[in-house]
């Protein structure tokens, strides 16, 4: 890690710099209740002082929500070509824990066998992150998750005169160099920065006690009557897995064209917490409950990736409490269990 | 392989549904070379009984509905109930909220006898359907898609997870967070989100999914300051036909 | 970045999710709801490096209708086609009924790590039941073993079907009974009037063998509700968990690990199974 300095009137020309120079996906104000990260063509449209965005940002670029994995023809000979698109591309303005959500689908997509289509598009992928405001609902820091140690170019921290850059990677570095005059960070900036970390840790409100969750999470895992009580008002709608940064279920098509001539396989998100998530061919459906489905899932989120990956698959983000209708609260759960079990 | 002869019909209902497929602009003229439509009332006017696809649009809401569609039902070997009218009754189904009397009186005053009008009923109380092009309108995309998958073999997918699901997709903002109420949750999607996106509520004109979590959605709308009517109309809009509904509420 | 030390990068850049093209050869019918379908790559060259462990399957693409997981169920020494036996139940397995010989369609694999481990279960005896479909990839197995008998003591098969039109692999299940060092017992819940074999279900005829528990390998493949029954008079006999091998099914949609849909508690049965020991079966909530 490299660390720099630059001030606050550069600041704006270097953004400016990189809109014209780049593809440039930042935070833009959707409407009253939202920002979404989308493609920026001035930097008018950009607000990096954005608090929600519903749909994770490197999630929506990496793993599109639907996406042509292969496409074929079908005559005679059958040609089946694979379609990996990727295009060199500055994501601006994302925070820590959705660089760590990242980090964690960056594992997840190499594992076993690596997806070529995820992995070009992430390689490509100039990761320039910011600080944002954690909304009520955000526990990243219980998570791990409020600073990013890894997986971005640049990560630029906004003190009072200037800006505090992390270096991550020499691409960073040689953007850097090109569009921005910087200083060498000196004790003064550490000790400021540092400063701020302390100062913006405080303003996660939200905190859960993942350690108690994991621990007592196999004793919890049969009491039906729990599970039943926090899956009451579910709607099976999936809407918790589609917003999350590390939600990586999908399903495969196979279509065809009517000519009957030109097909191809798409992959679009899936969520396990759909009835169908389960349903095998002749009609079994092997997790048919919602409970049932709800347990699966905060297993997936926080107890199977810390045993594959040492690291959880949740960050904290909040976004699956802000948008379940049914009100089910994964950090009231996990702060929850403890109580549940020694009763 | 001989293309399949398709026949478009129209029962009661605005005709919309028929539009839509005339509306399916890029794909109509390949969709006309994948089958043989030997009827289409909105659009063609010859006619021939030799058809192995029936698409039916609207309600039946005559007696001479009821012998239309049976005769239908005898020649298809595939029928396609298209349209929330065709569907599960639609909109036309308020009327027998009313009861068939009181709402012939209503429209027709003194001369209610002269008219042909019984209780509405979905296609499939009188023929068996196959498949449901569900929604008013209904998803051309999805018309397409059943007849594609008829063509090559496949049994069409229909979704039955809530419309929040295409809302995520899409990138939407919950109307819920602007304080509009929606369906959307218990309400099968397969519409691409269409009326969340442009920022109004589903009113759940593709009917419920197979297991909906009405208890939840009755406590969300009275959160949102519905009364009981008001969450029994809403559910009713499109889906009086099914009673269920209306009773699961009343409890 | 620090993300490029993460992974192991392949020579070969092709897509994890690109089927190659393969011809359908030959389709016998060997029950009313069952086919057997012999499929060679169309290039010889991923013919010639198409080797699988007996328990692994495939993805097999219908193109432009679909694409499904089916296990493999010929002898893995056989190099020149492979075969699936496919019952017809679903969308693929609809389509691959309707077709002819000659048919191109995609495959993708072999796929599961998880394979019946031939090599642990050497100088073992072995206890093979089946119920229904679940003899075809167990015939993988018992082909294998067939192929290389010597490796091995004792082979039982007890096979279970529905009615005895609904028995698969008719031909195969002569031939064993025609060898004397394989016995099979096949058993039907609905016998008809020429049946002269066993009725009832197969856990019912467990009780009857008498293989000396500490080196007797079990390997159970069938319908899920099957599973638990064969368990407990595994069980009840104290067969060693970690000697019992079970192959699970679960929705797929990728093969590969990423698609997620097969996950059991931690696990992934495309990737850690199919096949699993009794031992993580039972460290593995409603695996069965």
């Amino acid at each position: 890690m490299l660390y720099k300095v630059m001030g606050r009137d550069v600041f704006k020309d270097f953004v400016k710099s990189l809109i014209s120079d780049y593809e440039f996906i930042g935070p833009k104000k959707k409407d009253k209740a939202v920002h979404d990260f989308v493609p920026i063509k001035d930097i008018s449209e950009l607000d990096i002082n954005y608090k929600r965005t519903t749909i994770p940002p490197a999630k929506k670029i990496l793993f599109p929500p639907d996406e042509k994995l292969v496409t074929y023809e079908v005559n005679e000979k059958i040609k089946v070509r694979p379609l990996i698109e990727s295009s060199e591309k500055v994501l601006f303005g994302i925070n820590a824990w959705d660089i760590n959500g990242m980090n964690f689908l960056d594992r997840f997509f190499v594992t076993d066998f690596i997806d070529e289509n995820y992995l070009e598009r992430r390689k490509k992928l100039i990761v320039i992150g910011m600080d944002s405001e954690p909304t009520e609902t955000n526990f990243s820091p219980s998570m791990d998750s409020e600073y990013a140690k890894d997986g971005f170019d640049l990560y630029l921290t906004e003190l009072k005169d200037r800006y505090f850059i992390r270096i991550n990677t020499a691409r960073g570095d040689e953007i850097l160099k090109k569009y921005a005059v910087t200083e060498d960070a000196l004790v003064k900036d550490f000790k400021d920065y540092n400063n701020y970390m302390d100062n913006y840790r405080k303003k996660f409100k939200l905190n859960v006690n993942i350690k108690d969750f994991y621990d007592n999470f196999e004793l919890i895992y049969d009491d039906d009557e729990f599970w039943k009580r926090v899956a009451k008002n579910c709607y099976s709608c999936g809407s918790c897995n589609l917003a999350c940064p590390t939600c990586f279920c999908f399903n495969v098509k196979d279509d065809i064209e009517l000519n009957l001539k030109d097909g191809n396989k798409t992959r679009e998100w899936d969520s396990c917490m759909l009835p169908e998530y389960g349903l095998v061919a002749g009609g079994l459906n092997f997790r048919p409950d919602k409970e049932n489905r709800l347990k699966q899932r905060y297993r997936c989120k926080l107890k199977t990736f810390f045993d594959k990956f040492g690291r959880y698959a949740c960050v904290g983000c909040g976004r699956c409490i802000e948008v379940c209708l049914a009100k089910i609260n994964i950090a009231d759960d996990i702060n929850s269990i403890k109580k549940e079990v020694s009763v | 392989m001989s293309k399949p002869k398709v026949g478009i019909f129209g029962f009661t209902g605005c005709g919309g549904c028929q539009l839509e497929i005339l509306n399916l602009e890029d794909q109509l003229l390949d969709l006309v070379s994948a089958v043989e439509i030997v009827h289409f009332t909105e659009a063609i006017t010859e006619h021939s009984d030799n058809y192995e696809i029936a698409l039916i649009e609207g309600s039946v809401t005559t007696e001479h509905d009821i012998e239309r569609v049976k005769k239908i039902g005898d020649i298809a070997k595939i029928i396609v109930a298209v349209g929330s009218c065709a569907v599960n009754g639609g909109l036309n189904c308020l009327k027998n909220l009313y009861g068939v009397e009181r709402a012939k009186e209503l429209v027709y005053g003194d001369k209610k006898d002269w008219i042909d009008s019984i209780e509405v009923k979905p296609i499939d109380e009188y023929v068996r359907v196959d498949y449901y092009a569900r929604g008013c309108p209904p998803n051309r995309l999805e018309i397409v898609d059943i007849i594609r998958s008829l063509i090559i073999g496949r049994k069409p997918e229909i979704p039955n997870y809530p419309v929040c699901v295409e809302c995520k997709r899409n990138g939407n903002t919950c109307v819920y967070d602007f304080g509009i109420t929606c369906l959307g949750p218990v309400t099968r999607a397969g519409c691409n989100s269409r009326c969340p996106s442009s920022g109004t509520g589903c009113e759940s004109c593709r009917g419920l999914i197979d297991d909906p979590n009405i208890n939840a959605q009755k406590d969300l709308l009275a959160e949102y300051g519905l009364t009981v009517e008001d969450i029994i109309s809403q559910f009713n809009l499109y889906n009086a036909c099914k009673k269920v509904i209306a009773k699961e509420n009343k409890k | 970045m620090a993300f490029d030390i993460k992974y192991k990068d392949k020579s070969n850049k092709s897509s994890i999710y690109v089927p190659e093209i393969a011809r359908i050869n030959k389709i016998q019918q060997i029950s009313p709801t069952e086919k057997i379908f012999d499929i060679v790559f169309e290039d010889d060259k991923n013919q010639n490096n198409f080797n699988f462990e007996p328990g692994q399957f495939v993805e097999l693409t219908v193109f432009g209708l679909g694409e499904a997981p089916f296990s493999i169920c010929s002898n893995p020494e056989n190099k020149d086609f492979f075969q699936l036996c496919i019952r017809d139940v679903g969308n693929v397995s609809g389509a691959l009924h309707r077709m002819k010989e000659g048919s191109k369609i995609g495959i993708r694999g072999p796929y599961g790590n998880g394979y019946f481990p031939y090599e642990k279960m050497e100088n073992q005896n072995i206890l093979l039941i089946a119920g229904g479909l679940g003899l075809a990839p167990l015939m993988s197995l018992i082909k294998y073993i067939l192929h290389h008998r010597e490796d091995y003591k004792e082979v039982m098969i007890i096979y279970g079907a529905v009615n005895p039109e609904n028995i698969l692999f008719k031909d195969d299940i002569q031939y064993f009974s025609s060898r004397n060092d394989i016995s099979i017992c096949v058993t039907v819940d609905n016998p008809d009037a020429g049946w002269t074999g066993e009725v009832g279900v197969c856990t019912k005829l467990i009780p009857r063998v008498d293989f000396p528990v500490e080196n007797t390998c079990a390997v159970v493949c069938g319908p899920p509700v099957m599973y638990k029954f064969v368990i407990i008079e595994l069980e009840k006999k104290n067969y060693y968990p970690e000697k019992v091998f079970l192959s699970l099914e679960r929705r797929m949609e990728c093969g590969v690990g990423k698609c997620n849909h097969c996950h059991i508690g931690d696990k992934l049965v495309c990737v850690d199974g199919p096949v699993f020991s009794l031992w993580e079966i039972k460290n593995l909530k409603e695996a069965i």
